[in-house]
């Protein structure tokens, strides 16, 4: 890598190729996006493949990518740095948002909803034509890097979240949707992913499909592409199919009886 | 018997995933099972897992790859049946195409082979069956082996999807059996292969005169509970206690919207706020004695927010430095004093109450027994009774009210347990005592109760709504009018900080509920059993939603 002398990134930066296989135009949209540095939201189920997604342009676009998963508790301070007490006194180290707003990275907040509204409006100068990260404890204004990127993701249909971004925080963002892709093309990244046969991976998906029909019939989400990956890589070490599928969807999914017999159904209805 | 109907439950999952379309499943009493439509009743004779699942896998295939309601008239029965037979052999093929597993459901199914010496039909049939789903199995008889030659030159050449192909073959085997003089008595024939149903899904015997077992099976089918009468207000007079016995509390009146004006009608709807009439203490010392009342606790998240006007200091981590702490650091320092460390401050954690009104629909239909027995207003109420119980560890505000329409001038609504209130002798009484009337007219209720959740403490407020059916009433024709005013209703909550969400006890609720409650706040339970789970789920992501 061409990094300089000294690359407060390096850390963050993706060093092989993540797989990922385009359902659609989606790579050329971002790229036109990250030309203008755009704000992005990825929209989509749980285990689609939005992180996969956005280490796979990282990486393509060869720049650092910082991730944060966001939560409940997370403040502002978490992401834009705070003063710590040293032996000289107090020393400011900035927060991972601000690492990559000063050095130009990509900064990811994964599930972005699951952080209180209060504390995502501290990207709200940095979303519009500003581009500024105003550090008020600290007294200094950081102008974006002009390789900054905000990226987010979140999920709209898990239901139990039933949260929502502010309408102010949302109209900042150009959003792209993701989804289970197709079947076939399921199939061929099971298949990749877990190392396993073209035929087996396509007969994960079909038990993935029949469960993605109980949405909103007691499961919040059917089996993610994830889980298929899981069971996948369960079954090639050895283990029967019956038992992996049971291990990494059925139990995994649910714990009401009716539903893990339904699910077990689909299981023995591939593989009998 | 609860573990036979906790399985129907994972029955319709089951058919749910496989189909990819709703499927009620019950049971009733007959041989064979019926698939009426989305509805398969399962003969109450058949209990062992294995028979009930092969019976749900066969009726998706039909669903999947069936045409339904055939006209059977240009057919004698003997034809019917062989057609209907070959038919099920290819959706079976078909099915098991797409999932391979299946096969093993039905082969483990499959009746002892007959005595080679009966020549009657439904040996016959039976035998034909064996050697469809069996390729390695092997029969003796000219006939049979006739129709597997058939079968799968046709699956070969025209394909499985092409059912006139089959079709032809089975007019040919129909016909070889009448040269063989093979006697069909309709009465006396059941489909052979015990988990395949009797095959009325697939013939509309219209205009027949004689009609076949098929049809016989379809009236027997006409045994399962109706829909709920339209004309709702007869019912309500003989039903006791009337609604004039209830005492009233107070009226208020609310706007409707018209969706051909597309505005709110002022003042057109009258909400009657009342008492159920009082049936003494019997109900509730019924429900307390039946066994199933004893359930443990629902334990339920409690939703927390952080309070900014409450400050935790001299923290191990937070966001901001405690001055007054780093002082003392600095100063134990100078001194080689070994200083505390927490020295950070951080907004403290306070819970914040969150209110959940659950909106009971009192109207006629909730009487109707469910196919177990048990009708939907004494699951509601269960449900309700234990969701209550389990209050004093969950929501923090919960309230139970109810509601039934009789015009727009009559919406009656029942306060049974204020929130915050614990559920006491003459609550649970008051739940008991509810009787199932009227009609379902949700804007005005949904308008009430959200008046009332208004007056709740600010924080997270929340009306849930539990229904078996769309909005409805005798004086409004129009399907749509009551849905989109309900969903109006839905919108005004949103805005007035009440979050309006859902449960539907219908498998067919999809057509309204989405339309009314959002994409998002509804849930539908086609069995009704499993209510008051959803009912504690669904009321405790309220609760801790933000």
């Amino acid at each position: 890598m061409n990094a300089p002398v000294h690359d407060p990134l390096a850390a963050y930066r993706i060093e092989s190729e993540p797989f990922y296989r385009p359902a659609g135009n989606e790579v050329a949209l971002y790229r036109q996006a990250y030309r203008h540095r755009m704000p992005l939201i990825l929209k989509g189920p749980t285990g689609c493949g939005k992180t996969r997604f956005v280490e796979h342009m990282a990486w393509s676009l060869g720049r650092p990518l910082v991730t944060l998963a966001c939560n409940e508790d997370m403040t502002a301070s978490d992401l834009v740095g705070r003063y710590l007490l040293d032996a000289n006194g107090t020393a400011w180290h900035d927060g991972p948002l601000t690492l990559a707003v000063r050095h130009g990275g990509i900064c990811y907040l994964d599930e972005v909803v699951e952080a209180r509204q209060d504390t995502t409006v501290v990207i709200h100068p940095l979303t519009d034509a500003r581009r500024i990260l105003p550090l008020d404890k600290k007294g200094e204004l950081v102008r974006a890097h002009p390789d900054f990127q905000l990226v987010v993701s979140y999920n709209p249909g898990y239901q139990s979240s039933a949260k929502d971004m502010k309408p102010s925080t949302r109209q900042r963002f150009a959003a792209l949707e993701f989804d289970y892709p197709e079947s076939m093309l399921e199939a061929e990244i099971v298949a990749h992913e877990a190392g396993v046969g073209l035929d087996l991976a396509a007969k994960l998906v079909a038990i993935a499909r029949c469960s993605r029909e109980l949405k909103h019939r007691g499961l919040d989400e059917g089996v993610s592409t994830r889980m298929l990956i899981y069971a996948g890589v369960l079954i090639r070490d050895g283990v029967t199919p019956r038992e992996s599928c049971e291990m990494t969807m059925t139990r995994a999914l649910t714990d009401d009886p009716d539903m893990a017999s339904a699910l077990q159904g689909f299981v023995e209805a591939q593989f009998g | 018997m609860n573990e036979g109907h906790s399985g129907l439950g994972a029955l319709a999952l089951l058919a749910r995933g496989l189909a990819g379309i709703d499927v009620e499943v019950q049971t009733l009493p007959g041989a064979r099972p019926v698939l009426a439509g989305r509805r398969l009743l399962l003969p109450t004779s058949a209990s062992a897992p294995g028979l009930r699942r092969a019976m749900v896998a066969h009726a998706v295939a039909h669903l999947r790859h069936s045409q339904p309601a055939r006209p059977a008239h240009a057919l004698r029965p003997m034809g019917i049946a062989i057609v209907s037979a070959i038919e099920d052999a290819r959706v079976e093929r078909l099915l098991c195409r797409d999932f391979p597993g299946l096969h093993g459901w039905f082969a483990a199914s499959l009746p002892p082979v007959p005595d080679a010496l009966d020549l009657g039909f439904a040996a016959l049939v039976s035998r034909m069956d064996r050697l469809l789903l069996l390729p390695a199995s092997q029969d003796d008889n000219h006939w049979v082996n006739k129709a597997r030659r058939l079968f799968e030159e046709t699956a070969a050449r025209a394909g499985l999807e092409d059912y006139d192909a089959f079709r032809a073959i089975a007019s040919i085997l129909a016909n070889d059996l009448g040269q063989m003089r093979v006697r069909f008595e309709p009465q006396d024939y059941v489909v052979p292969a015990p988990w395949r149903d009797d095959n009325s899904y697939l013939w509309d015997f219209a205009e027949t005169q004689t009609a076949p077992d098929e049809a016989i099976a379809l009236q027997q089918s006409g045994a399962r509970p109706a829909p709920p009468p339209p004309d709702a207000q007869d019912e309500g007079g003989a039903l006791p206690p009337d609604a004039a016995g209830d005492i009233e509390l107070g009226r208020y009146t609310y706007p409707e919207w018209d969706r051909k004006l597309e505005r709110l009608r002022p003042d057109w709807c009258t909400v009657i706020e009342k008492l159920p009439a009082w049936q003494g203490l019997l109900p509730a010392r019924e429900q307390a004695a039946s066994g199933n009342e004893r359930v443990a606790p629902l334990a339920l998240p409690r939703a927390r927010h952080l309070d900014r006007t409450h400050r935790l200091r001299r923290q191990w981590e937070g966001d901001d430095i405690d001055l007054n702490a780093a002082i003392e650091v600095l100063v134990d320092r100078r001194l080689r004093l070994r200083p505390d460390a927490r020295l950070f401050m951080r907004p403290g954690k306070g819970p914040r109450p969150s209110s959940v009104l659950v909106l009971l629909d009192l109207s006629a239909s909730a009487n109707d027994p469910g196919p177990h027995a048990a009708s939907l207003l004494d699951i509601e109420k269960q449900a309700a009774l234990m969701l209550a119980a389990s209050n004093a560890r969950g929501i923090d505000r919960l309230a139970f009210h109810g509601f039934s329409s009789n015009t727009r001038a009559e919406v009656y609504y029942y306060r049974l347990l204020e929130p915050g209130l614990p559920l006491d002798e003459p609550a649970r009484t008051m739940i008991g005592a509810l009787r199932g009337r009227y009609s379902t007219r949700m804007g005005a209720a949904l308008r009430h109760a959200t008046s009332l959740m208004r007056a709740e403490p600010p924080g997270q407020r929340a009306v849930l709504l539990v229904t078996d059916g769309a909005p409805a009433d005798i004086d409004v024709h129009d399907p749509r009018y009551l849905i989109e005013d309900a969903r109006q209703a839905v919108a005004e909550a949103r805005e007035a900080g009440v979050r309006a969400a859902c449960i539907a006890v219908d498998g067919a609720a999809d057509a309204y509920v989405r339309r009314i409650f959002g994409w998002r706040d509804y849930c539908i339970a086609d069995d009704a059993r499993s209510l008051p789970a959803r009912l504690a789920r669904m009321s405790a992501r309220l609760a801790a939603a933000r």
